[in-house]
């Protein structure tokens, strides 16, 4: 008899660390590049050990030189690789935005279609550990803004062990969004836990009273929201993006249909924000559905502050979902 | 142009390539403007070899308007970058005679500049060696020209007669098309 258990416990960061070593397992042509990746084992520890099991040439430590190891990492899914690129943070892959921006998201388009880049783009964001202005944003809005690169934004156990192999599978390029309050994220995951699919937006809970919108780190504050909700007899619906660009509204839009009030978590700032366009979706397309002016638990619209009682006023938090999401059920139709 | 050497993409690539010991060559015309503004008014150093050198990648400036010049450096780097040599970085310094764009009305150089340049046109100077050196005379020079102009001219009418993209495909090619 085989005594494993069936859904072993395990991290966010080791689900991660599984799926590279699958991938590059699983393909020659797979190689991850980027700054500390190799002997340090990664920023947040993700490719730990990877160095010794696959060599050098796979796993390659690359000067701090974002636009030019991007670059180099289009250049390889040009000529036929399947790169995965790691930039330690998204605010240091603004070094880089050159390369994303104008090259990767643009060339498939450019050339009538006689391009592709299947590369990956992993990168940490999010605020919440205290590393102040410059290491603490969330750009990931930003980069859902741009047409030619899908963006995905893992935020479950699940997610973090399969969206990569679906990503290096796209013949397109795919930014990876690994917010880093998630790396310790612990849980049972299924042994047999692969690929997933990076199309479709998920329902976490599912509820009646209203439907609470989010990705990534603020996912599991907002499963904490609703879980305060429901306390209070109000059942919320919560769904995770998953994937920010191109984005599942019909799932968006379904759960609206049902609820009729709407609030969006996003620790993005609300000016020009994603969740601005989910507003503005849903206003052109589900207007009549609405018993609610859709609110928005954002950001504030200042640089993410160092000190912690700061910080933690600056993003979402718990109490702030649950308030927000008080006054839109609450709000008269 | 010689713009990109102000880049940082120049500098992370070069010591990229030579860290990686990649066998890339790095082709620099130099025609001493980054689009209108003169080298020296935007470089502090404007020997470009020496940038390339700094990162230990082997480096060498020939004249880009001579055509013989041109092919053999660029035949030895290309041979000593498959040799295993690394990175190469040429420079090529030569000069654009017409403006960079139909919008620059050339404020920042005199036509007596460009004036200077022309005797030393890359075509002009090849064709009198070849013709002084007895390799080719006027009636075969004529057919190149014809030849040249022919397939110009095949190419353009090529293009003219094709049928503009339809509009309906416009967003075609952002993403790759997937199976339904």
């Amino acid at each position: 008899m085989n005594d494993r258990p069936a859904t072993p416990r395990t991290t966010y960061r080791e689900a991660l660390r599984d799926a590279l070593r699958e991938a590059l397992t699983r393909d020659e042509r797979v190689f991850l590049m980027g700054e500390d990746v190799g002997r340090y084992g990664g920023s947040y520890a993700v490719s730990k050990g990877l160095l010794a099991e696959f060599g050098e040439e796979r796993i390659r430590d690359t000067p701090l030189s974002e636009s030019a190891f991007v670059g180099a990492g289009i250049g390889a899914a040009l000529n036929g690789m399947l790169p995965i690129v790691e930039v330690m943070t998204v605010n240091f892959s603004l070094l880089a935005l050159d390369q994303i921006v104008n090259n990767a998201a643009t060339l498939r388009h450019m050339s009538g279609g006689q391009f592709n880049i299947p590369l990956v783009i992993r990168m940490a964001t999010g605020a919440g550990r205290q590393l102040a202005a410059q290491h603490s944003h969330s750009f990931e809005g930003w980069y859902a803004h741009i047409p030619g690169i899908r963006i995905v934004t893992p935020a479950t156990l699940e997610d973090a062990r399969g969206m990569l192999w679906t990503a290096l599978m796209d013949p397109d390029p795919v930014i990876m969004f690994e917010n880093a309050l998630l790396y310790n994220l612990e849980g049972d995951l299924a042994a047999g836990a692969g690929a997933v699919d990076i199309d479709y937006a998920a329902v976490r809970r599912p509820g009646s009273d209203l439907t609470l919108v989010t990705y990534g780190g603020s996912l599991h504050k907002t499963l904490q929201a609703a879980e305060k909700l429901a306390a209070d007899g109000i059942s919320a619906e919560v769904i995770d993006l998953r994937t920010l660009r191109p984005l599942d509204m019909k799932t968006v839009l379904g759960s609206l249909a049902r609820t009729h009030r709407m609030v969006i978590v996003d620790e993005g700032w609300k000016s020009g924000s994603l969740a601005a366009e989910i507003m503005a979706r849903a206003m052109e397309e589900a207007f009549y559905d609405l018993d609610a002016p859709i609110a928005r638990v954002c950001s504030a619209e200042v640089p993410i502050p160092y000190p912690k009682h700061l910080e933690d006023a600056a993003i979402p938090q718990v109490a702030t979902i649950v308030e927000c999401a008080l006054r839109t059920v609450s709000h008269r139709a | 142009m010689v713009r990109a050497v102000a880049e940082g993409e120049f500098h992370e690539s070069l010591n990229l390539a030579e860290l990686w010991k990649v066998p890339a060559l790095f082709l620099c015309e130099n025609n001493l403007y980054a689009m209108g503004t003169a080298l020296e008014r935007s470089e502090a150093d404007t020997d470009l070899c020496e940038k390339a050198r700094s990162y230990k990648v082997p480096a060498r400036s020939v004249d880009g308007m001579d055509v013989i010049a041109v092919m053999e450096a660029t035949a030895q780097a290309a041979a000593a970058a498959r040799a295993g040599g690394g990175p190469q970085f040429i420079e090529f310094r030569t000069y654009r005679f017409r403006a960079h764009s139909m919008f620059d009305a050339e404020l920042y150089r005199t036509k007596a500049e460009v004036e200077q340049w022309k005797p030393r046109c890359p075509i002009l100077t090849f064709t009198n060696r070849l013709k002084a050196e007895g390799l080719i005379d006027d009636p075969a020079l004529a057919a190149i020209e014809a030849d040249v102009a022919d397939e110009i001219a095949r190419a353009v009418a090529f293009a003219e007669a094709g049928s503009w993209e339809p509009v309906a495909d416009l967003a075609r090619h952002v993403y790759t098309e997937r199976a339904a």
